[in-house]
This record gives structure tokens, sequence and C-alpha cells, in this order.
């Protein structure tokens, strides 16, 4: 690491080591802990929505993808508008309007009992830990290529940088650390595109028309080399926008603004932000492939992970590749500290809070409680990641988006829009998903190599379909009769309004007392 | 605070309900129509060769397709900002609605 690089990533660690600082002051309580006490606005809030999804994985793997395999490389985009804007319209307001701290709040607003608090709160922590794991192991083998780390040293520094921003500065400072991480990386790809546009006569459609003259029609059209390859594509982008919707990291971030409008806020600014950053994304991908050559990029990482690093050093030299490789580290310890809260969440407020302790827990014990949850989140992940090194880890995040689209969709959306949903449906369709999403991937070509049973990798549009007819067949199976279903069709009445309007029906029956 | 304020007017059960209608009717539509727009492109793009013409440049349909689901979203998202806004101004006076 030269000095330039060693003052930038220093620069960038301590502003984000005096944001934890400011943000300890106002971390007094289990709410501020997991949602910032509910105090962002809209617009910040979706700038930090954004940063979570913008990550090292999309700046990085995108980029990397279109400069290696061209258009099919933007499928890993283009699903993100569609998941928020979905997100927008189904799940932000009831989510904000029923949530407290987690996703399984919102499932016992109408199903109080344990078992489908826990059966959440344990799909939550498979998915949040998976996902980290794999986000810890490939941040550390990229820190340790960009600054020239051991591995270890490298799990090590992020897994501490990690554990302090969340135990210390909570939701706040990881918040703050994702609208900053965002602005950087926002001005990073400003200047990347502007250098690469230079080579091009600042014409914008220069890369397009020169990768299709370079490397033919197939390389800016969408590549197409068996129907097993197709389906396989087909899934992993209706698995990525399905999955969006019922990611624990991600859809917490609507509780950490006041209401509902402030919900709806927050998914429009990402919105926008999101089409801001994509655009650019075309011209650099193309910009590398021409500039950088795909060879060359192949040879320093077959997946094309360090094409946005090499281009950086082609257009503007060893300062903006200290830059970027900067920016890419904070990126990836932002993206690292959201998931850390959303897995203590589940583990300290569903878990230990209300299905140990029966939701008797005083403020100062549940914050307690909230810190220990996050050591803990951090060690194990730590821990695996040192015994994950040698191991292909794209399976885990594939995972952790299938398990996300495949058993917490279903049950989210069936919970808040279906009258006949039950309880035991809703632990059945969790059930099916998160077991036929790990049996599916283990059977894949991407745990099993080419010989492996399954044609394809991603599961979500074999799964989720299951997952759904599962629940469908449960709740009708298990339809309460006379007086509990009487009792059941008015909860999900006082329910669906008040996840649909924010108010609260007047009863005059124990419906509400369920409700608390 | 995490909670939202409660408005002035207490709204009887039956606004509220048929406004919880008209919003989930509106979400569902919306929800539809973006995925309608949306499933075309990794379907014509893996399985047809409909969306490999060239326009111009190099940007081929399947470009110009995939940036429009960017302006679909925000299209959406702005229409469906206003129309909640007009709903949320019912809840507060539901006399009016």
């Amino acid at each position: 690491m030269n000095l330039v690089s060693a003052s930038l990533f220093a620069a960038l660690v301590a502003v984000t080591l005096m944001i934890t600082a400011w943000a300890s002051k106002r971390n007094k309580s289990a709410a501020d802990h997991y949602v910032a006490g509910g105090s962002l606005t809209g617009r910040q809030n979706g700038v930090a929505i954004a940063g979570d999804f913008i990550s090292a994985a999309s700046f990085l793997g995108v980029t990397g993808a279109i400069a290696l395999t061209g258009f099919n490389g933007f499928y890993l985009a283009v699903f993100v508008p569609v998941a928020f804007v979905l997100a927008m319209l189904l799940i932000a307001e009831p989510l904000r309007n029923l949530g407290r701290f987690t996703l399984a709040d919102v499932l016992a607003t109408r199903f109080p009992g344990k078992d489908v608090r826990s059966m959440m709160a344990i799909s939550t922590v498979v998915i949040s830990v998976v996902y980290l794991v794999s986000q810890l192991v490939g941040a550390a083998l990229l820190v340790s290529l960009l600054f020239d780390l051991d591995y270890a040293v490298a799990v090590l520094i992020i897994g501490t940088l990690t554990t302090a921003y969340t135990l210390v500065g909570g939701m706040l400072a990881t918040s703050w650390i994702q609208i900053i991480k965002t602005g950087l990386l926002m001005v990073c790809a400003v200047v990347l595109f502007v250098l690469v546009l230079v080579r091009f006569d600042f014409n914008p459609f220069g890369p397009f028309s020169t990768a299709l003259a370079e490397f033919g029609q197939s390389f800016v059209a969408p590549q197409r080399t068996s129907g097993a390859a197709s389906f396989d594509q087909l899934s992993q982008t209706v698995g990525l926008v399905l999955g969006v919707l019922g990611l624990p990291h991600v859809m917490i971030r609507f509780l950490t603004v006041p209401d509902a409008k402030q919900a709806r806020t927050s998914a429009y600014t990402a919105i926008w932000i999101f089409f801001a950053f994509y655009l650019l994304v075309p011209v650099l991908g193309y910009g590398a492939a021409k500039l950088v050559g795909v060879e060359v990029i192949k040879s320093e990482n077959r997946g094309g992970n360090l094409a946005v690093a090499q281009l950086a050093e082609t257009v503007g030299g060893g300062v903006l590749l200290a830059f970027v490789a900067a920016v890419a580290f904070v990126t990836i310890l932002a993206a690292l500290s959201g998931l850390v809260i959303a897995t203590s969440g589940a583990i300290a407020h569903d878990l230990y809070g209300q299905v140990i302790r029966n939701g008797s827990v005083s403020a100062k014990a549940q914050h307690r409680a909230a810190r220990v949850a996050t050591v803990a989140t951090c060690v194990i992940g730590v821990a695996i990641a040192f015994a994950a090194q040698k191991q292909n880890v794209a399976f885990l995040a594939s995972l952790g988006m299938s398990i996300a689209a495949c058993a917490n969709l279903p049950a989210l959306l069936l919970t808040m829009y279906w009258k006949r949903m039950t309880a035991r449906a809703v632990i059945s369709g969790i059930v099916v998903g998160l077991v036929l999403s790990v049996t599916v991937i283990l059977l894949s070509p991407v745990v099993q190599g080419p010989d492996s049973i399954l044609g394809f990798s991603n599961p979500a549009l074999a799964v989720a379909p299951l997952s759904l007819a599962v629940s469908v067949l449960v709740a009708l199976v298990s339809a309460p009769s006379g007086e509990a279903k009487a009792r059941a069709d008015r909860l999900f009445s006082v329910m669906r309004t008040r996840a649909l309007t924010g108010q609260t029906e007047t009863t005059n029956d124990d419906t509400m007392v369920a409700m608390r | 605070m995490v909670t939202s304020s409660p408005p002035e007017q207490v709204p009887q059960n039956s606004d509220l309900q048929a406004l919880a209608d008209t919003r989930a009717a509106l979400t569902f539509r919306l929800s539809a129509l973006v995925l309608a727009l949306f499933l075309p492109l990794p379907i014509l793009g893996g399985f047809t060769s409909l969306l490999d013409g060239v326009v111009f440049s190099g940007v081929t349909v399947a470009w110009l397709y995939a940036v429009a689901q960017f302006v679909v979203a925000i299209v959406v998202a702005r229409y469906y900002m206003a129309r909640a806004a007009e709903l949320d101004s019912r809840t507060a006076s539901p006399a009016k609605g």
C-alpha cells in the first residue's frame, strides 16, 4: 500500500469513526440501536437504502460483469428499480405502520404466537448470517488484494470496524456511514464516467459502438447459450426482484423513518439514485472492456470484480485507484453493519425478548441484549469467515436472496394481504422455502460443478411458487371455524386497516389486546 | 419517535376499510403493471432474439428496454406518491372522502 492509498484509507476510516462517536451519544435505547429511533427523514433514509443496495457487489460486480459478458451483466442491475418500486407499493407502508424493530414484528401483529415469531426470526438469522459471511469473505479477499494484506488480517480489520460501528453507533451510525458512502460512490462513478468519456470524444454511446465493433453483436445484446442457462438467468432475475422484498437488512430500513409518508419518500429517493448510478455503469463496463481489456480483467480476477479498480488505474492513475479502493472498503463496511443490525434484532428482540422472556424485558435490558447480540453476530461472522477462506462463497449470497424470496416474502405478503392466511401456513411456507432453497443450491452446479443433478443454480423461479402453493394449501386446510374464524377475520381486518392506512379501527372485543 | 401521530378527528371503521380497499387495489394494479412491463425483458432476452437488434451506435433494443425500467419505476413511484398523499388527506378528514 503506498502513501496515497494509506492516507485516503485512514481518512475515510477516521470519518466513519467520527460519525460513530457522534451517533453513540444518541444510541441510548433498543429503538435507537435497531431503527435509529425512527429519526431519519425520508430522503436521508432513501440515500441510505441506495447505499445498502449499491454495495461492492453492484459497483464492482456489475461493472465487471458487463466488461466480461456484455448486456447479460446488466441483468444484475435492472431488477433493482423494479424491486424497489414493488417494495414501495407492497411492503414499505404496511411495514412502517405495523413493524417496530424486525420483520417478525409485522407477522406478530396478526399471529402473536411464539412459533410464527420464532420461525421468521430464524429465517432472518439464516439469511443475514449467510449474507454476512459471503460479504465478509468476499470483502476480505478484495481488501487483501487491493491493499496487499494477509486474508486473516483483512477479516480482523473488517470485523473490528463493523463491530465498533454497530455496537457503539447502532443504526444511526450505520445509516450515516451509508449516506456518506453513497455520496462518495456517486463521486467515484461520475469521475470514472467522465474520464472514460474523455477517451471516447465525450460520446456516451462511444463505448457501446466500440463494444459492437470489437466484440460483436452478442456483446451488446442478450446472450443465450442453452435453455437451462436461460432458465437460470430468468430464475436469477425473478429471484433478485422477489428477494429484495424479503431481505431483512434492507426492509428494516423502512422502520427508521417516523411514518408511512417518509417510507414512500425513502423508496422514491432510492429509485432516483439507482437511476443516476446504474445509467453510468454500462459506460464503465464497456469502457473497461475496451480500455483495460477483457483478458487483462480476467487474468486479475475471473469474475471481473477488480475491473473498476483496473479501469480507475488506467484512466486516472494511482490516485484514482487509491480513492476507488478506499471507497470500496467503506462500502463493504457499511453493508456489513446493516446486516449485523438485522441479525442482532432477530436474536435479541425476537428470540430473546419476545420468545424466551415473553416480552417482559426492561428497556435497559433490551438495549443490553441488542449489544450482546451485536458482538455475538460479529464474532460468529468473523469465525466462519476464517474457516471459509478457501470455500466458494458465491452460493451463500444466492442462498440468502433465495430464502428471502421463497420463505420471507410469501409469509409477509400473505399475512398482510390475504384474509384466509393462518399461523400454520406461515410456518409451513417458511420451512418449505428454507429447506427447498438449501436443497436446490446444494444440488446445483454452483456447488456440485458441471456434473450436478440440476441444470440451474437459482432456485427462486422453482421454489417461490412451491412455497406460495404450500402456504395457500395449508391455510385452506387449517382454516379456523366458528368463533375462532370470526376472531381471526376481525384481527385481519384491524391489522389490514392499520397496515394500509396507519389508523386503528375502533373495536369492542379483545382484538386490540392481541394486536399489541 | 417511531409511532405516527393520531389524527384530530377519528375516522369511522367503514371509512378506514374503504380507504384500505382503495389503497390495496391501487397498489396491486400498479404492481401488476410494473411486473407486466418488466418480465418480458428477461423472458424475451433469454429465449428469443427480439431484443437483439441494434438501434443506433451499438445500443440494442435490449439496452433501451432495460433503461426504460428505470423510467417506469420513477413514473409509477411518482404517480403513487401523489395518489397516496391524496388518500392520506382522506384519512385526516374522512368527511371529505
